[in-house]
C-alpha cells in the first residue's frame, strides 16, 4: 500500500484504489487529495484526529457522499461516485458510526432486509453463518435491535454487512460507545470475519490499542489528506502516535 | 386589468394563508391538515358578524382571529399530545367536522346554498368594493402578516420551534414545555389563517363550504412546500406560483365537458413534476446553507476552517460561570430511593439507591445494558419510575415533567447527542440559556428592547460556551455539518448553556481523540469550581480514573458497589463483570 497520483487504475492486484480524492459537505471541503491503495485480504486501519476526515473518506468511497474530484476502483473498475446500492451487490459493504442497524424490527427481519434482492435460501444460508459467528444472535433472532444490549448491536451491525458476502468492508468505529469487555469481543470478531472470509477491511477506529490487534497497516489521516501510509509499529504508544499527526 | 387584480388578491388571500400554515408546518413540523376549517372558522365568523350585526370589517376580522383562535386551542390541547400521522387523523377529522357543521348547521350557515349577501368591507368611512381599492387592502394584511410571521420566527421563541422540528426530546431537555409552545403556535397559525377566511369572504361576498374542503387544505400545504418550507418568503412565492398555474390552465381549450377534471389533473401533473424535480420548493427548506462568515462576529473570524480545536479548549472565558467554589460541607443534592424502571419483563433499573453531593464527580460505570442511560432517564424524568422516588435538592422531582426537572437545575446530554442539526451551532447553544424572556410570545412583541438586549448577552455568553469547547469559530455552521467529535464537543457548550447546577454527562468521550480528550476533561472536571455536580457514564477509564471521586458500579439495573477508582478497579469480582477474564 503507498499513495500515489495518476488518472487510470494501476492494473495491480488491488482491491481498492482511490486517487486524489476530494470531497466535503455543502461548501466545506474535508477531503483534499486522498490517494491509496490496498490489497486483497488486506485490513487497514484510518487513524487522526477527529474532523481529520476519516468517515468523509469512508462514506466518499461508499457513494454517500459525493466526491468533487479523483477517482475511486474497485478492482480495477472506476465505482467513483457510484450509488451504495450498486456497491452493495457488487460485494462493498459499510458499517456506519453508532448503531447502523433497524431498532423496531428484529434481529432476523434485520438481516432479511438487509439481504434484499436474494432468494430465500440465499438468505437462509447467509443467516446460518452470521448465526455461526455471532451465537447470541441465534438466541435473540425475535428480539427487536433496539433492546439488544450495545455489543450486541454491534454484532448484529457487523452481521448485516456480512449479507451480500462483501469483499471489502468499510467499518466506521465498531468500539464506539461499547464497554472494555465488548469492545475486546467485537475486535475479535472483526479478526474472525477476516480470517474466514479473507475479505479486505477499511477499518476507522480511536482506539489504536484495539485497532493495532487486527490491522497490520494504518493510514494516518490529517485535515483530509494523508501523512503516513504504511506499518506502525505495535509497541508504540498513544503518545508516540501523536508525532503522526 | 381586474382579472390582474383579481389574481394579486387571491395569491394575497394564499399568502396569508400559507405564511401561517408555514408556522405550524415549515416551522415546527407539526403535520396538521386542518388549516382550511381556520379558513372557514374565519371567513364564518367574519361574514355572520357582518350580515347579522353590521359590524365593522376590522372588528370582524378581531372577532374571527379571536373565535378561530379558541377553537383552535380547544383542539390543540389534546391534538398536539399527538405527533405524526396521529396528528394527520386528529386534524382531519376537524376538518370533516367544521365541514359538517356548515353543511348542516342550516340556520345558521344556510348549509350548502352558503352565505350571500356578504358586506364589503368599508375602512374610515370609504367602501372597499372594486378591485383596484381591495388591492391596498389585501397587500397591506398579507404584509402584516408576513411581519408578524417574521417576528415570530426570529424570535427566541421561533428558535424554539425550530428546535422542536428538529428534536423534541432534546429541546425538552433543554427546559422547553414543548407542548406548550405547539399549543401556542397552533392558535397563533389558526387566528392568522382567519384574517385570509374573513378578507375571502368580505371579498367575494358568498361562502360556502364548498370553499373550505380537503382541497383546499391540500392547496394551502402545496403553497408552503412549492414555497419551500420554514422560509420566510416560501409561502409567498408559493401563493404567487400555485394561483398563476391555476389561472394559466383556465386558459386551456379543452371540451366543457371535461375541462373540469382535465384542469386538475393537468395542476395535479404540474404539482408532481414540481416536486421530482425541486422537492425542496422554490427556496429550498429549513436546511439551509451555513451562514456566511462574514456573519460571524468579527472576533471569531479565523482561518482552520476543519480543525479540530485543540488549540482552544485551553481557552476559558472570565464569566462564563459563576463562581461558587465546592462547598466544604457540602449537602446531599440528588438522592435515589429505591428506584425501579421495568420495560415489560426486562428490569431495567432493579431498586436502584444512590446519592450525589454538591460539588461531586461520579462516574456511573457498568457492561452495555447496566441501566446507566436508563437510570439517566429517569432521574431527568423523561421516564417515571415504577417505584422509589428521586429528590433533588430536598424536593421529590419523581412526577415532574422533564423540561420542570431542567428547571430546578438538572441537565443531561445524550449518548446520540440529539443536535438540532438544520441549525447554526451558535442557535444550538442560544436555545438552551434559561429564562428567555422571547420564549412567551407576547412578549417577544410587546417588550422589544428587553428581548432584544437579553439575546445579545445570550449570544455572548453562548459564543463564550463555544469558545471553552474550542469550536468558536464554527458558529455559522450547520450542526449537521461537523464531524462527529464536534458535535459532541457542541452538545456538551449546549448542556453547559442551560446554567444547570448538576450535569449529567452520557459517554462524553466516545469517539474523542487522546487530544481532545486530554484538553477537554481536565476543563470539564474544573467545572466543580463553579458550583457544578457532575455524574457520569463513560466506558473510557482513563477519563473515568482522571476525573471522578467515586464510582458507583451498575450491573444489571443494581448498584453492585461504590467506591473511589482505585477500590472499584481492584475488586476483582467487578473488573471480570466489566473488563471480562
Amino acid at each position: 500500500m503507498s499513495s500515489r497520483n495518476g488518472e487510470k487504475s494501476s492494473g495491480k492486484n488491488m482491491i481498492l484504489e482511490v486517487k486524489n480524492l476530494v470531497s466535503g459537505y455543502h461548501n466545506k471541503k474535508v477531503l483534499r487529495g486522498i490517494s491509496l491503495e490496498m490489497e486483497e485480504g488486506e485490513v487497514v486501519g484510518i487513524i487522526g484526529h477527529n474532523g481529520a476526515g476519516k468517515t468523509t473518506l469512508l462514506k466518499s468511497l461508499f457513494g454517500l457522499l459525493p466526491p468533487w474530484a479523483g477517482q475511486v476502483f474497485f478492482r480495477a473498475h472506476e465505482i467513483t461516485g457510484r450509488k451504495p446500492d450498486s456497491n452493495v451487490k457488487e460485494g462493498i459493504a459499510y458499517m456506519p458510526q453508532g448503531q447502523g442497524l433497524f431498532p423496531d424490527l428484529t434481529v432476523m427481519e434485520n438481516l432479511e432486509i438487509s439481504s434484499f434482492g436474494l432468494d430465500q435460501e440465499t438468505l437462509g444460508k447467509r443467516s446460518k453463518q452470521v448465526f455461526e459467528l455471532f451465537p447470541i444472535l441465534d438466541e435473540r433472532k425475535k428480539q427487536r435491535a433496539g433492546t439488544l444490549s450495545g455489543g450486541e448491536q454491534r454484532m448484529l451491525s457487523l452481521g448485516l454487512t456480512l449479507m451480500h458476502e462483501p469483499t471489502l468492508l468499510f467499518l466506521d468505529e465498531p468500539s464506539l460507545g461499547l464497554a472494555p469487555r465488548i469492545v475486546q469481543l467485537v475486535i475479535e470478531n472483526i479478526a474472525e470475519i477476516n480470517r474466514r472470509y479473507k475479505n479486505s477491511m477499511l477499518l476507522v477506529e480511536q482506539n489504536f490499542e484495539q485497532v493495532k490487534r487486527v490491522a497490520k497497516k494504518f493510514i494516518v489521516v490529517k485535515l483530509g489528506q494523508i501523512v503516513f501510509s504504511g506499518v506502525l509499529d505495535p509497541s508504540m504508544d498513544k503518545r508516540e502516535l501523536w508525532k503522526y499527526f | 386589468m381586474d382579472y390582474i387584480l383579481h389574481i394579486l388578491i387571491m395569491i394575497s388571500i394564499f399568502a396569508i394563508l400559507g405564511l401561517s400554515f408555514n408556522l405550524i408546518l415549515g416551522y415546527t413540523g407539526l403535520i396538521a391538515m386542518c388549516h382550511a376549517a381556520f379558513f372557514a372558522i374565519g371567513a364564518y365568523t367574519s361574514a355572520l358578524l357582518g350580515m347579522h350585526f353590521k359590524i365593522n370589517f376590522l372588528l370582524g376580522i378581531a372577532a374571527a382571529m379571536i373565535v378561530t383562535g379558541a377553537v383552535s386551542l380547544l383542539v390543540a390541547i389534546p391534538a398536539i399530545r399527538v405527533r405524526d400521522e396521529y396528528l394527520i387523523v386528529t386534524t382531519l377529522a376537524l376538518l370533516m367536522i367544521v365541514y359538517t357543521v356548515l353543511m348542516n348547521w342550516i340556520d345558521l350557515t344556510r348549509g350548502a346554498a352558503g352565505l350571500s349577501g356578504i358586506p364589503r368591507p368599508s375602512l374610515f368611512g370609504y367602501p372597499i368594493s372594486t378591485p383596484t381599492a381591495f388591492i391596498p387592502l389585501m397587500i397591506g394584511f398579507a404584509v402584516i402578516v408576513f411581519m408578524a410571521c417574521w417576528r415570530v420566527v426570529h424570535s427566541p421563541f421561533g428558535r424554539v420551534l425550530q428546535a422542536i422540528r428538529e428534536d423534541e426530546v432534546a429541546a425538552e431537555s433543554l427546559g422547553k414545555n414543548v407542548r406548550a409552545f405547539k399549543i401556542w403556535i397552533f392558535v397563533t397559525g389558526g387566528a392568522l389563517a382567519a384574517i385570509a377566511g374573513s378578507l375571502f369572504a368580505h371579498y367575494m361576498t358568498y361562502i360556502s363550504p364548498a370553499n373550505f374542503t380537503i382541497v383546499d387544505t391540500t392547496l394551502i400545504f402545496a403553497v408552503v412546500i412549492i414555497g419551500g418550507t420554514g422560509k420566510s418568503w416560501g409561502p409567498v412565492v408559493g401563493a404567487a406560483t400555485l394561483v398563476s398555474v391555476m389561472e394559466v390552465l383556465r386558459f386551456m381549450e379543452i371540451s366543457p365537458v371535461i375541462v373540469g377534471f382535465t384542469r386538475q389533473i393537468a395542476y395535479g401533473a404540474i404539482l408532481i413534476l414540481f416536486m421530482c424535480f425541486r422537492p425542496q420548493g422554490f427556496l429550498g427548506t429549513f436546511a439551509t446553507h451555513p451562514r456566511k462568515d462574514g456573519e460571524k462576529p468579527a472576533s471569531l473570524r479565523r482561518g482552520d476552517q476543519g480543525k479540530i480545536p485543540s488549540e482552544g479548549l485551553g481557552e476559558k472565558i472570565p464569566g462564563l460561570f459563576q463562581a461558587g467554589g465546592r462547598p466544604e460541607s457540602p449537602e446531599k443534592l440528588l438522592e435515589l430511593t429505591g428506584v425501579s424502571k421495568n420495560f415489560g419483563g426486562l428490569k431495567a433499573v432493579n431498586h436502584c439507591t444512590m446519592d450525589l453531593s454538591e460539588g461531586e464527580i461520579v462516574g456511573l460505570i457498568g457492561p452495555n445494558g447496566a441501566g446507566k442511560t436508563t437510570l439517566f432517564n429517569v432521574i431527568t424524568g423523561f421516564y417515571s419510575p415504577d417505584t422509589g422516588s428521586v429528590s433533588f435538592a430536598g424536593k421529590d422531582i419523581s412526577a415532574l415533567p422533564a423540561y420542570r426537572i431542567t428547571h430546578l437545575g438538572i441537565a443531561r446530554s445524550f449518548q446520540d447527542l440529539r443536535l438540532f442539526h438544520n441549525m447554526t451551532v451558535l442557535d444550538n447553544v442560544v436555545v438552551a440559556r434559561p429564562r428567555q424572556t422571547g420564549e412567551n410570545l407576547l412578549w417577544a412583541f410587546l417588550r422589544f428592547g428587553q428581548v432584544s438586549r437579553e439575546e445579545k448577552e445570550n449570544r455572548e455568553k453562548a459564543l463564550g460556551y463555544l469558545q471553552f469547547v474550542g469550536l468558536a469559530d464554527k458558529t455559522g455552521e450547520l450542526a449537521g455539518n461537523l464531524s462527529f467529535a464536534e458535535q459532541k464537543l457542541l452538545s456538551l457548550a449546549r448542556l453547559l448553556a442551560t446554567e444547570a447546577q448538576l450535569i449529567l454527562l452520557d459517554e462524553p468521550a466516545s469517539g474523542l481523540d487522546q487530544m481532545v480528550m486530554e484538553n477537554l476533561f481536565p476543563l470539564v472536571k474544573d467545572l466543580v469550581k463553579f458550583g457544578k455536580t457532575i455524574c457520569i457514564v463513560e466506558h473510557n477509564m482513563e477519563v473515568i480514573k482522571a476525573m471522578v471521586d467515586e464510582i458507583v458500579f451498575l450491573n444489571e439495573g443494581k448498584v453492585l458497589a461504590r467506591g473511589t477508582p482505585e477500590q472499584i478497579m481492584n475488586t476483582p469480582e467487578l473488573a471480570e463483570i466489566y473488563f471480562g477474564g
